[in-house]
């Protein structure tokens, strides 16, 4: 019997989410959960989400934190609608590319539920760019190590900033603040409307909200 | 004998149709020229209108439904009353980009003389496909209801400021337009 480095990666995420689900829960009572949601009813495509990210981050060209995928067009001209998706990290409690990484530059911030990466630490073997069911890693082309989206917590939060996309959005499609504060209005909002996320099945407790577009999509 | 006859009604009932068509033809000619006398050249409207000469893409080019060079009034329509076009040119399809924003979005009466975002669109669609359109640019296929096409395009003017716009210009568009939406509360409309 063979097992394959993904077989082995899905195996070993299991063990390491067993031993780490109650310590993560311990760690943040008095801490913030830092969360988001992606309003894909509001969202409209332009993608000012995406250059916003990259010009406060300093992401090189080639590569990028957040990606907004467009659907194929529904129906034809002149009715048609779109659906937006975000691609970003997922702001894991239980996250698989922590687990795997054998020199502990990828990790959970227990202040902000935050997951990031130091790259003076990262050795660049990129198991968590293999581990990350959202495959929303990279190797960053300067510093060689891995990078993805960390909700600006180096850049405009440290700043006492919103995250650059959500600053950036025309129509308010995102929203983010502290999950375990019930009067934010992240909060709020998914306890008052119908939101999804993906992926939860592999217990990866993404902190990524979605709230879905009617069937077909929007119209901008 | 019987051949002869045959052959001879063959030949009047081929004279009764030649002036049969002659007739008809001078019908449709001599009507052709009553509706001329009701109109004006489209020639003629640069002698009023030459402010706004095209100088653009459409200068010169075929226009498909006759199959020459196109006119005013291949896009503007005929000229059915000129008093009444001298005095508000209600009667011709006008692009007008701010009336044709504010429209569907408040759903007030367009102003004077201002045709609507259907009735404008119409015009572009007899030569522009809707499909075409929506795979040179995907925001074609959105604004399809909502925005005239001069709302972003700009014809007559040598240069159509839109194309060529680089990515972060055409994102800051968006951006302008809908960040005025969210402000009004009006959002995104499903």
């Amino acid at each position: 019997m063979s097992v394959t480095r993904r077989d082995f990666l899905i195996a070993s995420t299991c063990v390491a989410t067993a031993g780490a689900f109650p310590v993560v829960h311990s760690m943040e009572v008095d801490g913030k959960r830092y969360t988001m949601v992606h309003d894909e009813k509001a969202c409209i495509g332009c993608t000012a989400c995406m250059d916003a990210c990259r010009e406060v981050n300093a992401v090189p060209e080639g590569v990028s934190r957040l990606n907004i995928i467009r659907s194929e067009p529904n129906g034809t001209y002149p009715d048609v609608t779109y659906q937006f998706f975000r691609q970003s990290c997922q702001h894991c409690d239980v996250p698989p590319c922590v687990a795997v990484c054998p020199s502990g530059a990828s990790f959970r911030d227990p202040d902000t539920g935050i997951v990031d990466v130091d790259p003076d630490k990262c050795v660049g073997c990129q198991y968590c760019i293999a581990a990350c069911p959202y495959q929303v890693r990279y190797i960053d082309p300067v510093t060689q190590a891995a990078d993805k989206c960390d909700f600006c917590r180096k850049t405009n939060l440290a700043q006492g900033k919103l995250p650059a996309c959500v600053e950036s959005c025309p129509t308010n499609a995102l929203i983010f603040g502290d999950l375990n504060d019930p009067d934010s209005e992240v909060s709020q909002v998914i306890a008052t409307s119908k939101t999804y996320r993906t992926k939860v099945e592999l217990g990866t407790d993404p902190h990524l909200y979605r709230i879905a577009a009617p069937t077909g999509g929007n119209r901008s | 004998m019987n051949k002869r006859i045959y052959f001879s009604s063959i030949a009047f009932l081929a004279t009764v149709l030649r002036i049969a068509l002659a007739v008809l033809a001078l019908s449709w000619v001599s009507s052709q020229a009553a509706a001329a006398g009701q109109t004006i050249d489209p020639e003629n409207c640069i002698g009023c209108h030459e402010e706004t000469p095209v100088l653009g893409v459409h200068s010169g080019t075929l226009f498909g439904a006759t199959n020459r060079v196109a006119t005013c009034a291949d896009c503007h329509g005929w000229v059915t009353d000129l008093g009444q076009h001298e005095t508000d040119g209600a009667d011709m399809v006008r692009f007008d980009s701010a009336a044709a924003v504010l429209e569907p979005l408040t759903l007030t009466p367009l102003s004077l003389g201002v045709s609507t975002i259907a009735t404008q669109n119409q015009t572009c669609l007899q030569c522009h496909s809707g499909k075409t359109l929506g795979a040179l640019h995907w925001t074609h296929d959105a604004h399809g209801f909502e925005l005239a096409c001069s709302t972003c395009h700009q014809l007559h003017p040598k240069n159509d400021p839109v194309r060529g716009l680089s990515n972060a210009s055409t994102i800051k568009l968006c951006v302008d337009c809908h960040s005025a939406q969210t402000r009004n509360g009006e959002g995104v409309r499903p």
